[in-house]
């Protein structure tokens, strides 16, 4: 469940109460801010990355279709300032639902500096296809495994590295609920927005 | 350059006929677009429709390409969406063949247990009940609606803030007419501030409290594959559990929700099920306080609402044309929620629901306060006082029922405060046709925004009159059948 | 290999690889693609009543009858 009115009061409401931390309006504007767009399959995670990064809570779940908005804030890695964009789930290119359309208009219409496309680990084989896809749409993606805590516990492995190297294009492992691999996440994204710039 | 553009034309390739069509249609993408074009020949060789109004705005050989999807596809006897994803899939299947190790098939016996027996009738229904019993009706009902409620209402608003905000308020302001705008019966605080606060607060707080819980642990997926089969009379399917039941905490974020529905006729039957029979946390949680002191006042008023709720739905779904419904949904694995979330989802939905209603309700006490100064609010009343005796009612309750206007807590909070002068017969009409009367403004507002202004007066314009004459329908057969207390 | 049948026709705990989606519905077939639930892969029967439940690789997804019988599968 989400609601605009909701989110957006509540970030602003943050915001205000946590103007030391930096992402407050006013350094905002100093330096130009990339836009990151959290995108994948419903329930795999997006909405508690997205709060990870901004602070500004967006509802989480535990079923498909929580977040039914697009919904934005802002995100500080060091010297890089970025908009972070949470969308709601798409299960495919070919998409069916109007929360499906709202996410591909989104794809197809902002420039984002980069994408991270959220997977579950439990369930790579029917998530990946969607890689493929955003990797063949030309589009800055980076893979953001999540759910590593339960791939584990169904003992399930996976090589991140070999991963990578098969895609061509950067993977992180995480398990965002636990805040697990956060860190390694925001300075994979910081280093491909920098090498995207040189 | 870019490594992903590097793997955009190399790594990946679909068959021969396949490459072939995205070749030619790729030469015939003139403009430029935020995709690669490749993006947009595979799109529409798939016949997306969506895609296909887009170029055939901006590319002037929109009938060449047409045609070359028309050959591909006679070279193939499947879909060519379906041809396209097997292929993908089998470069998947080698992918995660070499990065995916599987050691051992370990089996978490309890989350299986609980896993079957949530699905199945035979104890999912039982656990239903319970989660209902418990949940809504011990922790909602009667903790925060009447343990919460009346220490807040009882022990600080009338012991302490009411008289000290009338005594502060005559000994300060001296106009009469701003003393009542302030405080006394209808005043901005003391009746105003007092609903927010002491009634709806608390109901909505516990509410979005059990609610969130249920939430985080997947029971909803769950509730939906077991109920489909009622949905489905009604016009809907198993799908609409998740905003029929966030309807329960607010009918409005639910309104909203009812987008994850794939037909728009059945996001039509959502938005008029939750505008009319779905009672939202705070009128919920009024109505369980209300009338909890009588068990057989609460099951006809349950029993009603939700009689309501499947004849609306089931004639509705004859009436409205569409396709048939069809079920299917990921069930996602049972989860201990996170205490984090819990706390953090809770509040910000308590937070942004009070941002919402105060507002409304010192706008609410501002108009009370002007109808009653200039005697319009009087009139009003006078003018539905009949409908009132109509419904077996005394002509008071229809200052409940105009509260009830600007948002439906605020008229059952009404009906709340007068509950000591009423009977069981008179509470119970008076509840049904409350929960049933009109959606909140909020509501309204979003109703409008999602599903249009012509949908939006039809609901209404049904809802309205239906509200009263299910009261009046009920309120006869209470007194015919005897039953009156 | 005993021919193909639709889900419908199998027992709760039976496993079985898909071999077609039977359906003149666009859409379900779309959906049930973007769902994984894709030709040669193997899946295990959950429940049937009050909606069926199949596993598909690690995922677990509910459907009606109408898209259990456009369902066709091979049993093993
Ligand atoms: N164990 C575990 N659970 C997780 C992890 N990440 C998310 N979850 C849980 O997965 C569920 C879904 O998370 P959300 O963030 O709401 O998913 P989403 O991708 O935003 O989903 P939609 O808004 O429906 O598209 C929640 O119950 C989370 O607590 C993780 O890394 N490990
Ligand atoms: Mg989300």
């Amino acid at each position: 469940m989400s609601c605009c009115h909701q989110e957006k009061k509540g970030g602003l409401f943050k915001n205000l109460l946590r103007r030391n931390r930096g992402d407050s309006e006013a350094s905002e504007k100093q330096v130009s801010k990339k836009k990151m767009v959290l995108v994948g399959t419903p329930n795999v995670g997006k909405s508690v990355i997205f709060n990870r990064l901004t602070g500004v809570y967006a509802t989480v779940s535990n079923y498909p279709g929580t977040t039914v908005e697009v919904f934005r804030g802002t995100c500080r890695i060091g010297e890089e300032v970025f908009e972070v964009v949470d969308t709601p789930g798409m299960y495919s290119f070919m998409t069916i639902t109007e929360e499906e359309r709202v996410t591909r208009r989104l794809l197809f219409s902002e420039k984002p500096d980069i994408i991270l496309h959220v997977v579950d680990a439990k369930n790579l084989e029917r998530m990946l296809p969607m890689t493929l896809q955003l990797i063949e749409a030309g589009l800055p993606v980076m893979l953001v495994v999540n759910m590593m805590d339960e791939a584990q516990q169904i003992g399930r492995e996976i090589d991140i590295a070999k991963l990578e190297q098969l895609l061509g294009i950067p993977v992180v492992g995480t398990a965002a609920a636990i805040n697990k691999g956060m860190d390694l996440l925001k300075k994979r994204v910081v280093q491909y927005v920098k090498k995207r710039a040189a | 350059m870019l490594k992903s553009e590097r793997l955009e034309y190399g790594a990946f390739k679909y068959d021969d006929r396949i490459e072939k069509a995205i070749k030619e249609i790729e030469s015939n993408l003139k403009s430029s677009y935020n995709v690669s074009k490749r993006t947009i020949a595979l799109l529409l060789l798939q016949e997306d429709s969506e895609i296909q109004e887009m170029v055939r705005m901006r590319e002037s050989s929109f009938s060449q390409i047409s045609e070359i999807v028309k050959k591909t596809k006679m070279l193939f006897t499947e879909p060519l969406y379906y041809v396209i994803t097997v292929q993908r899939q089998k470069k998947v299947d080698e992918i995660v063949s070499k990065v995916v190790y599987t050691r051992r098939d370990s089996k978490n016996r309890l989350s299986n247990w609980l896993d079957k027996i949530t699905v199945q009738p035979l104890t999912g229904i039982p656990i239903l009940l319970l989660v209902l019993y418990f949940g809504l009706y011990k922790f909602v009902g009667q903790f925060g609606a009447g343990t919460l409620v009346d220490f807040i209402e009882g022990n600080i608003f009338d012991t302490y803030v009411n008289p000290w905000v009338d005594r502060m308020v005559t000994t300060y302001i001296s106009s009469e007419p701003i003393q009542e705008l302030l405080a006394k019966e209808y005043g901005i605080i003391t009746l105003g501030l007092r609903y927010a606060l002491a009634i709806i607060l608390p109901i909505v707080g516990t509410f979005f409290l059990m609610f969130s819980i249920i939430e985080d642990s997947g029971y909803l997926p769950r509730l939906a594959l077991l109920i489909d089969r009622v949905f489905k009379a009604i016009g809907l399917n198993g799908r609409a559990v998740i905003p029929m039941v966030l309807g329960f905490g607010c009918d409005t974020m639910a309104t909203l929700v009812s987008r994850t529905l794939e037909t728009r006729r059945e996001r039509i039957l959502a938005t008029l099920l939750l505008s009319l029979a779905i009672p939202c946390s705070a009128q919920l949680g009024v109505v369980l306080a209300m009338l909890s002191g009588n068990t057989a006042a609460l099951l006809i008023w349950a029993l009603c609402v939700l009689l309501v709720f499947l004849l609306v739905g089931f004639l509705a779904a004859r009436l409205l044309p569409g396709e048939r419904p069809v079920f299917y949904m990921e069930v996602p694995p049972l989860r201990l929620p996170r205490l984090g979330n819990i706390i953090e989802k809770t509040l910000s939905r308590m937070q942004w629901y009070f941002l919402e209603i105060v507002p409304i309700f010192i706008i609410a006490s501002v108009l009370i306060w002007i109808g009653r100064m200039t005697g319009i609010f009087d009139a009003i009343i006078r003018l539905a006082e009949p409908l009132m005796v109509a419904l077996g009612l005394p002509p008071e309750t229809a200052e409940a029922f105009l509260f009830g206007f600007f948002r439906r807590d605020y008229g059952a909070a009404g009906l709340y405060d007068m509950k000591g002068s009423l009977t069981w017969t008179q509470l119970t009409v008076a509840s049904v046709t409350l929960t049933l009367f009109l959606p909140c403004i909020a509501q309204v507002s979003v109703m409008l925004k999602e599903r249009g202004l012509m949908t939006t007066a039809a609901i209404l314009a049904f809802i309205f009159p239906f509200a009263f004459l299910v009261g009046y329908v009920l309120n006869l057969i209470l007194n015919v059948t005897g039953v009156v207390w | 290999m005993d021919g193909e049948r639709n889900l419908a026709e199998l027992k709760v705990g039976d496993e079985a690889v898909i071999g077609r989606i039977n359906t003149t519905d666009d859409k379900i077939l779309k959906k049930l693609m973007a769902l994984g639930v894709l030709p040669g892969m193997k899946l295990v029967l959950l429940q049937k009543f009050p909606s069926y439940v199949i596993k598909v690789g690690n995922t677990r997804i509910a459907a009606d009858d109408s898209i259990a019988r456009s369902i066709v599968v091979v049993k093993k």
